[in-house]
């Protein structure tokens, strides 16, 4: 098919869970594709507004995108869940871009609230699609498609992260490995996507947890269900899904089917600040628990060595467990 | 049975009243103090916003001195607000501290009324059939003194850009509140009403002078507390310039029961409209008032905005950000503060009177 | 001739010069604090009166930086002024092209925007310090090494090293890896410059509209280092002013000049030969809890503040502040 131009998705925040599908749906309308390139080391980052380094990316990359395609695809993300929503700057986020990039490139800024019953990812993809003149039912076809090979991507999932390198993640076209080695620690990282799996948030600390004879295990796999389980007794609902996922899946492996559990949280976002009192003053409630939990704050100005120098430590920790409590062994098989 | 409540600005005035009027025993928590930030600040996080900080100190403040029930107004989604009372419930949980938590519902929906009734069942085997036919009556009393304390409060922000004696009207609105506190029925409430009022209205005043116009806009913690502000709303008034605000509680109540008829909840729409230039769809919070206000009264004529926000606020942080622009393209001076448990009030004092200094050649100027 | 004095009293250094009707400076002092700042002020009116022979008197004295209100009450001031003010009223006579000021001072920097000798704009750090000269001062300390030579280190450096330093025990880690992997202190030092430019145009400057000419000023443009990283990053050369650090001191003489005032609230000289201390206390009357401080000079109480009901100012007979 004849290229119809480009739409520029910056590689940030949700890009980090949606990206397979955004871009196959896209591709079969004919529009091409561009990611922007990753900050690196010597990376400038655009402070444009003062907020978590996640929002500060996503700026970053837009600018870096600007000009070398003819929309940016920047979704208004309100809610993704039936019940519960995004974190409230998300909202604000294709309107930040605009003024940071001064109105010079189009935004395809569809709002995306699936509470609405009349709302879906479907739909706010066939609005973005008309916007780009797509007929309905190239639009039908493009997103199933797409969700196809979402779903499939997903199922691949934790063997991706396991078997590729942190930067190839989310290369579609490079196949999940079929097996990946043995490790002896099971570890489950915790935290928003961007925090995991964006290597200029985490100074690629995956890898070196791969490094140190870690298997991640992410909060991807778990079913709604898990979750709720575990958040279902408080005395009020955490309205943020991603809050829900990190407290209900840190809880989960809490309660057994790991070694360890590592949460990512970044500095500034209010969120993470939050929900991370609550979890250490309700560990501490219940007695503490028996599987080490390791927290690691991340923000522009955190320096690798500090990072790997407190996962070794963690791994240390891990490993004297598991010979002072083998016991663990046996119920080391969540599904 | 003794309920306790927050600080807000004059909260514990009217909060204290209805308790008093029903006979409901109560602990008002000690004023604000350093101590009361810095042990909020202790048993949290750091980058927890400063109003969770406060709110927290108040109550293991309150929790100490006797007190058994927490009565807080309970919020929503999006932003942090809407999830204080679960994190502090665990916090005073851990400390030992013991505590009943009674939610006032936000929105009157079927859900708050309901959890509403589950909380309070237990505490009405505590009240008395007094209580229980006198809270009408606390009610409107607590009502009456809320609204006594605005119009006081507003008519001192008129008062002291034209003060002769610097701090004067300080020291009357003191004096006016502490008359509205003291009052016990309706009748008396008015009188000290008047009398504060022509208190205030008696304060030495220069009016050839035309004061500096600058509003406040923000997080509603921030701008209606003078201890999480430092003070900027006198301050600013002493450097002689006329300030003004649209978070009051009678604001908030209002929009909550959708009583949208008063005017400033009409006002708080037009904001809204204004915002849109800038902002596709409600962050949430003030956020977009915030950004709505500093337009309009570009508009107005103000000479300038002060914004005040709690450090890693979520929806003022977006807000800063687009107020830099709203600043530029709509030329009115923006000055952002950003609150934390620091010691900064002399800070705040330098960046005001430089503020304020830089209006003027402004004025000049033009 | 009439003299005026302007003191610009900081977190960790006092500034004092005196000014001729023609903004001449005829003497000056710049000294660390050690904490205590009544001394400090002390010791240099008796320097200045010392350079300015014993016949000198001064005509109008203001105060500014953080502590203005102490070091009015000890001298007895004209003015009192905000040091933002007062860094923009030295610049705009100086260079009245000006269009951009940074200050960088000891826990205090700001950013001053001037449009045709006007401040339209400005911004100082609220709750961080990492972008300051106590920064560097802690770092330069860590390394063992005095800040002059850091300036100096700092201009050598080939290729600078990343530091992460959102504050300065961050800095701190990143710094002694740095050290352990084998890079060279020119680097490392030069490093630090970079990261201190760096928090300080992203996090001070956010927003701002950075147009030269642009000058440089408080005591950290005394460093070298910093100086080529901002011009580096800004790529624009800085002017950094002969009085570079006495700027504030010198706005606040230069606005007590033009008060003029008929008779001068200055004690003298002669108050550097007098005991001068404070006494600070908590009140329990009520539960606001003031904490109030007296000054006193030749055990008086000559000053007092921080009673919000004002019963201690009305007691010793001062309404001061």
């Amino acid at each position: 098919m004849e290229e119809k131009g480009r739409i520029g998705i910056p590689r940030a925040l949700m890009f980090y869970r949606y990206f397979p599908l955004w871009k196959v749906f896209f591709e079969e309308l004919g529009w091409r594709v561009i990611v922007s390139d990753g900050l690196g080391k010597r990376g400038k980052l655009v402070y444009f507004e003062d907020s978590c380094l996640p929002m500060k990316l996503l700026i970053t990359h837009s600018m870096d995108l600007k000009e070398k395609v003819d929309h940016l695809f920047i979704p208004r993300l309100v809610s993704l869940h039936r019940s519960y929503i995004m974190c409230p700057k998300f909202r604000g986020a294709p309107d930040i871009v605009r003024l940071a990039t001064e109105g010079t490139v189009s935004i395809l800024d569809e709002t995306i609230d699936l509470r609405m019953r009349e709302h879906s990812t479907l739909r706010a993809l066939l609005k973005t699609g008309k916007r780009l003149g797509v007929t309905e039912k190239d639009g039908k076809r493009a997103f199933q498609k797409a969700e196809r090979f979402f779903l499939n991507f997903q199922k691949g999932w934790e063997d991706r992260i396991n078997g590729l390198p942190l930067k190839q993640v989310f290369h579609l076209e490079s196949p999940a490995p079929a097996k990946n080695e043995e490790k002896p620690f099971r570890v489950a990282f915790i935290g928003h996507p961007y925090n995991l799996f964006d290597t200029d948030v985490n100074k690629d600390i995956l890898s070196f947890a791969r490094s140190l004879g870690m298997r991640i295990i992410t909060p991807d796999g778990l079913s709604e269900k898990e979750i709720n389980a575990q958040v279902s007794e408080f005395s009020k609902e955490i309205y943020w899904s991603s809050g829900r996922e990190i407290v209900g899946s840190l809880f989960h492996f809490l309660s057994g089917g790991v070694d360890g559990v590592v949460f990512l949280t970044s500095f500034k976002c209010g969120i993470d600040a939050l929900l991370q009192e609550f979890i250490r003053r309700r560990l501490k409630l219940k007695g503490g628990v028996s599987i080490p939990l390791l927290v690691l704050s991340l923000d522009e100005h955190s320096g690798r060595e500090g990072l790997t120098t407190r996962l070794e430590a963690f791994r240390d920790v891990i490993e004297q467990q598991k010979i002072r409590n083998p016991k663990h062994e046996i119920r080391n098989n969540p599904k | 049975m003794k309920v306790t409540f927050p600080h807000l600005g004059t909260m514990h005035i009217f909060c204290k009243a209805i308790a008093e009027t029903a006979q409901i025993p109560y602990v008002v928590p000690p004023e604000t103090s350093r101590k009361t930030l810095t042990l909020g600040a202790l048993h949290s996080n750091e980058s927890i916003c400063l109003p969770f900080k406060i709110i927290l100190g108040n109550f293991i403040e309150a929790l100490q001195l006797g007190a058994d029930t927490i009565v807080m107004v309970g919020s929503g989604p999006p932003c942090r607000l809407g999830l204080y009372d679960l994190v502090q419930k665990v916090i005073l949980e851990d400390m030992g501290l013991r505590y009943r938590w009674l939610t006032i519902p936000p929105r009157l929906t079927w859900q708050a009324i309901w959890k509403n009734y589950e909380e309070t069942k237990e505490l009405k085997k505590e009240l008395s059939w007094k209580n229980i036919l006198l809270f009408p009556y606390g009610l409107r009393m607590g009502w009456k003194k809320m609204m006594a304390c605005e119009a006081l409060e507003k008519l001192a922000m008129k008062v002291r850009p034209r003060e002769v004696q610097k701090g004067e009207t300080q020291k009357r609105l003191k004096k006016a509140l502490s008359g509205v506190d003291e009052a016990r029925t309706l009748r008396m409430l008015d009188e000290t009403l008047q009398r504060g009022t022509a208190l205030l209205q008696e304060t030495e005043q220069d009016f050839s002078r035309a004061p500096l116009k600058i509003a406040i806009v923000g997080e509603l913690y921030t701008v209606m507390d003078p201890h999480i502000n430092r003070g900027v709303e006198q301050k600013l008034g002493e450097l002689g310039a006329e300030v003004t605000r649209t978070s009051w509680f009678s604001t908030h109540i209002l929009r909550s029961l959708r009583k949208n008829k008063a005017d400033q909840t009409s006002e708080r729409i037009r904001f809204f409209e204004a915002s849109k230039a800038y902002l596709g769809y409600d962050v949430g919070a003030e956020c977009n008032l915030s950004i709505g206000e500093a337009i309009v009264r570009s508009q107005d004529g103000y000479d300038g905005v002060v914004h005040l926000m709690p450090f890693a606020c979520m929806p003022e942080t977006t807000a800063s950000g687009i107020l830099t622009r709203v600043g530029k393209d709509w030329d009115i001076p923006i000055l952002t503060l950003i609150l934390d448990e620091q010691e900064i009030e002399g800070r705040i004092q330098t960046l005001l009177e430089a503020f304020v200094e830089m209006l003027q050649w402004k004025r000049k100027a033009a | 001739m009439a003299l005026y004095l302007g003191i610009d009293v900081g977190s960790i250094t006092a500034k004092m010069v005196v000014i001729d009707e023609g903004d001449g400076v005829l003497a000056e002092v710049y000294l660390r604090n050690n904490g205590r700042p009544l001394e400090t002020i002390q010791q240099g009116l008796e320097i200045l009166s010392s350079r300015l022979g014993e016949k000198a008197s001064i005509d109008g004295v203001a105060t500014t930086g953080s502590a203005r209100h102490l070091a009015a009450y000890l001298v007895g001031a004209d003015l009192i002024k905000n040091e933002i003010t007062a860094h923009s009223i030295a610049v705009i006579d100086l260079f009245p092209e000006a269009k951009t000021i940074f200050e960088i001072g000891g826990q205090d920097s700001k950013v001053i925007v001037l449009r045709a000798g006007v401040v339209v704009d400005f911004a100082m750090n609220t709750v961080c310090a990492a972008g300051t000269g106590s920064f560097l001062d802690q770092q330069a300390a860590r390394l063992g090494i005095s800040i002059e030579e850091f300036g100096r280190l700092a201009m050598q450096a080939k290729h600078p090293v990343r530091v992460a330093g959102r504050c300065t025990v961050f800095a701190e880690t990143d710094m002694i890896h740095k050290q352990q992997i084998g890079h060279s202190v020119e680097d490392i030092v030069g490093g630090l410059c970079d990261s201190l430019v760096n928090n300080y145009l992203n996090n001070v400057c956010r927003g701002k509209e950075l147009l030269s000419p642009i000058v440089f000023q408080g005591g950290v443009a005394a460093n070298g280092g910093i100086r080529k990283a901002l011009e580096k990053e800004l790529e624009t050369d800085l002017i950094i002013p002969k009085h570079f650090g006495l700027m504030g001191a010198i706005g606040a003489a230069k606005l007590v000049k033009r008060v003029k005032p008929v008779r001068t609230q200055f004690k003298g000289f002669e108050l550097s030969r007098k005991s001068c201390s404070t006494r600070g206390f908590e009140c329990s009357e009520c539960e606001n809890q003031c904490e109030v401080v007296e000054l006193l000079v030749d055990r008086e109480v000559v000053a007092c503040w921080g009673d919000l009901c004002e019963k201690y100012r009305k007691s010793s007979g001062l309404i001061t502040g």
